[in-house]
């Protein structure tokens, strides 16, 4: 356990080295039609959603904490984050639980996919195609056959983002800023 | 290397532990020598011994400043120990600065803080060495020297070749003391050649009545090399109680004359003890020392962790049990298994509480420096020593505790004259008292001194316009502005209090532990701090809340009472929010559900609950949907994966298996009410 968390850490903050010819194993989950992966040392474990209990003055993309065998965990709404629509979370949505620089976050999302394994001639990294929120936390695109999955830097999207969670604002949060700023 | 780290942090913790118990006892041996008193042998050998083991240990981990400076301690110590020096308020003086030096000496060692200055160290050793008489002084200065030397060359020391006889014999439970003979016989080869004359089978027992977790061997080895007998006085000192280990000079040619001890006509027989003991007295020490096992702190929280999750477990076993069809066998089960978890709660909470007398009899020190400081003559009575509190508690209340003794001293209690002056005694009194009240911890402390002057407080108060002129406060309430930032009417400022920084830190640090302080004074009769602490940190008992679909859990401490406002009490103030009336106090309320940003339909407040609270002597009342009931929960790290929250103090549990959040009430309502 202790060497597992050691070791997930570490590929956590480097995060990718595409120049390595060895192969990196990724989970992969869905968030409406899109498709994403989390470096598969990073994911602790995967649980069934259970309704989590509201933080006060959290930001809204945090949802809240449950309890995981008796630690208080925190858990972030993806989808919120990345400002896609939001949806009613059900029995079928999963929390992937991830260990992140000694923290334990959850991350709840619409369901996994798959464990997929990435060449590093099958990564590339991220396109810059607009300075949109989300690409930050893009550690590049993985592709197989016709499958194109986004991985993501998850001490970028947990660790860090936590930690200065005050200076951060959500995609939804932003655009209401944006929105409210326009009509002044 | 490790193991010179252990050997160090283990006489470390020892070493600050008699340092402790120095201290304590020089106390008691000045309280003790009034007038023509008889001297407590008994005492004055348990600090001789004090100081003895600190130098030992000191010595044989490489101390060697520590070692020199508490030898020629040690010298004066002796003195009195002889008759030929009577205990004197200077001598436990300077007593007592050389045990500060030590304690500095000590930490420097551990790497923490800076070593006493050469020069302050050379005074005090003057100083001492001005107790001992001319020819002992000498004698003392040659012995001191031979000291320092052989600790700082320990294995050249005077430079001859010796060769000794060691018969290594242990008890058999020695291994259960952490104790690895490979260890000592590592730590031998740093004198000298070790050589292994016989190892002796004897005791072994058959292989089926072999205990692997006792040590049946026992070795005659020979070590020569340039070790004195101080080097294995060292090597043995912390096994040396329990295991009748042996050794004596047997160098062929005739042995030196060890330098400041008796001479060491060989072969003289050392023991660790001085004869082999009789079986019985051997097993009562085995006895004693067994009865106690250090464990890593962490590890005890692990296990109070681990029972509060039992705690939870249990419950959910209990509720799904009554809720289904169980049957009686089923049901007594539960109850039997309910039962044993309540036990086992109560045993692993038990081993986290520690008796707050220590922290208490240090204060002696305190009281007594600062009451001759400012010419006061003050009599510090403890009471309710044996008090247990969790040692988190014990940690964290030492230093408010000591600022509120001080403060006692310094700003409660009269100068002789001016006590006469109103025909109290001489003497000023400060009590220290602990005991338990209603599932908590209260302490006092009371002074017979001057009382706050409530007049004089109200009037800073205003000047410094933290209240209105017209205030309508009771002296209670006046009594509290002592801790408000800034506030201080000491008419001048000593280098102990009145700075205004300190009363505020203090109460802040109570209210960290959960914890609530009063003030009690009468003028002219003295004051009373009181101050009320929880059981423990881990388990608090709370109030479930409802508001909305969240539950949350007040500290039933924080609680006054609960009411449901008529239609209209609840009134809004223009520019300052919402307030109702009590029985002709008007109280401030808060909308919980806004406050901390949950959804709540919107209710009447004459359809919901108010909660009323006390927040630094002010109540206020919290707006809720409703009271769930009171229960014990198990307190949960919310920062520990997250980050810390304002106004929630940590989250718990519940028996469903779902979180809720604990509030933190003072720093909700210091949030809400700035001017808090």
């Amino acid at each position: 356990m202790g060497s597992l968390a050691l070791e997930t850490e570490r590929t956590a903050s480097r995060g990718m080295q595409f120049d390595r010819g060895d192969t990196q194993e990724f989970l992969t989950f869905r968030l409406a039609d899109e498709e994403y992966g989390i470096p598969i040392l990073v994911v602790q474990e995967i649980i069934g959603y259970q309704k989590p209990t509201a933080i006060p003055n959290a930001p809204a993309w945090v949802c809240g904490v449950v309890n995981i065998r008796g630690t208080v965990i925190p858990v972030v709404d993806v989808r919120n984050l990345f400002g896609m629509p939001a949806t009613t979370y059900d029995d079928t949505s999963v929390i992937i639980v991830n260990r992140v620089n000694d923290k334990v976050i959850g991350a709840v999302v619409d369901g996994v996919n798959d464990v997929l394994a990435f060449t590093a001639d099958q990564m590339q990294a991220t396109p810059e195609v607009s300075d949109s929120f989300e690409v930050r936390y893009l550690d590049g695109l993985g592709k197989l056959d016709d499958r194109l999955v986004m991985l993501l830097d998850m001490a970028e999207l947990i660790g860090r983002g936590l930690d200065g969670v005050d200076k951060l604002v959500s995609a939804e949060e932003a655009k209401a800023k944006a929105k409210a700023k326009t009509e002044d | 290397m490790d193991l010179d780290k252990e050997l160090k942090s283990i006489f470390f913790e020892e070493g600050r532990e008699h340092i402790a118990s120095l201290e304590e006892d020089l106390i008691q041996l000045e309280t003790d020598s009034g007038d023509g008193a008889e001297l407590d042998h008994d005492l004055v050998n348990r600090i001789f011994r004090s100081a003895h083991t600190i130098k030992g240990g000191a010595g044989s981990v490489g101390f060697t400043d520590l070692a020199g400076f508490t030898h020629t301690v040690e010298n004066v110590l002796d003195r009195v120990r002889e008759n030929q020096l009577a205990v004197s308020r200077e001598l436990i003086s300077v007593l007592l600065s050389s045990v500060d030096c030590m304690a500095r000496q000590l930490d420097a060692a551990m790497g923490e803080g800076d070593p006493p200055g050469e020069g302050e160290l050379s005074t005090l050793v003057d100083e001492l060495n001005s107790y001992l008489g001319d020819t002992v002084a000498m004698a003392t200065q040659v012995a001191d020297e031979a000291v320092r030397r052989s600790a700082r060359q320990r294995s050249t020391n005077d430079g001859r070749e010796r060769t000794w006889a060691i018969s290594l014999k242990f008890s058999p439970e020695v291994m259960e003391t952490g104790t690895d003979p490979a260890m000592l016989l590592t730590e031998l080869s740093d004198h000298g050649t070790v050589r292994l004359k016989a190892a002796h089978l004897d005791d072994c027992p058959p292989l089926e009545a072999l205990d692997p977790y006792k040590l049946y061997l026992s070795w005659d080895i020979e070590l020569t090399g340039r070790a004195t007998e101080a080097d294995l006085d060292g090597v043995f000192i912390f096994i040396a109680d329990d295991n009748p280990i042996q050794y004596r000079d047997v160098t062929p040619e005739p042995a030196p004359e060890a330098p400041g001890k008796a001479p060491a006509a060989a072969p003289k027989a050392k023991a660790a003890k001085p004869t082999p003991r009789s079986i019985s007295e051997t097993n009562t020490d085995k006895r004693k020392g067994m009865t106690s096992v250090r464990v890593d702190t962490d590890r005890l929280d692990r296990l109070v962790n681990l029972v509060g999750e039992l705690v939870i477990g249990q419950a959910r076993v209990s509720q799904v049990t009554r809720t289904a069809d169980a049957t009686p066998e089923t049901a007594a089960a539960v109850e039997a298994l309910e039962r044993i978890t309540r036990d086992l709660q109560d045993e692993a909470m038990g081993m986290r509480m520690l008796p707050i007398g220590p922290t208490f009899v240090q204060f002696q020190r305190v009281v007594r420096d600062l009451a001759m400081n400012q010419g006061k003559e003050v009599s510090l009575q403890i009471s309710g020593q044996e008090t247990e509190l969790d040692k988190s508690i014990i940690e964290k209340i030492g230093d408010p505790l000591k600022h509120m003794v001080r403060n006692a001293v310094d700003h409660g209690l009269e100068t002789p004259s001016e006590r006469q002056a109103v025909g109290k005694p001489f003497t000023g009194t400060v009590n220290l008292r602990a005991f338990h009240a209603e599932g908590n911890i209260v302490i006092e402390i009371e002074d017979d001194g001057k009382g706050l002057d409530a007049a004089a407080i109200a009037a800073k108060a205003i000047k410094e316009g933290l209240i209105p002129a017209d205030h309508q406060m009771t002296d209670t309430e006046i009594y509290q502005l002592v801790f408000h930032p800034g506030l201080s009417t000491a008419k001048k400022v000593t280098d102990v209090s009145g700075r205004g920084v300190g009363m505020d830190v203090v109460k802040r640090n109570i209210e960290e532990l959960r914890g609530r302080v009063q003030i009690d004074s009468r003028k002219g009769e003295g004051t009373i701090f009181r101050i009320t602490l929880p059981l423990t940190l881990a388990i608090i008992e709370g109030m479930g809340l409802s508001v909305g679909d969240e539950v949350f859990l007040i500290p039933l401490l924080s609680i006054v009472e609960s009411i449901r406002p008529n239609e209209g009490a609840v009134q809004t103030v223009a520019e300052r929010g919402e307030v109702v009336s009590v029985r002709g106090d008007v109280l401030p309320v808060l909308r919980l559900h806004e406050e901390l940003n949950v959804f709540s339909e919107y209710k009447m407040p004459h359809e919901a609950l108010l909660i009323v609270v006390e927040v630094a002597g002010k109540r206020f009342c919290l707006l809720v949907d409703d009271i769930i009931g009171q229960q014990q929960v198990v307190i949960k790290s919310v920062e520990q994966n997250y980050r810390k929250v304002e106004g929630v103090s940590g989250a718990t549990i519940l028996g469903d298996g779902r979180v809720a959040m604990i509030l933190d009430v003072p720093a909700l309502v210091r949030r809400a009410f700035k001017d808090v």
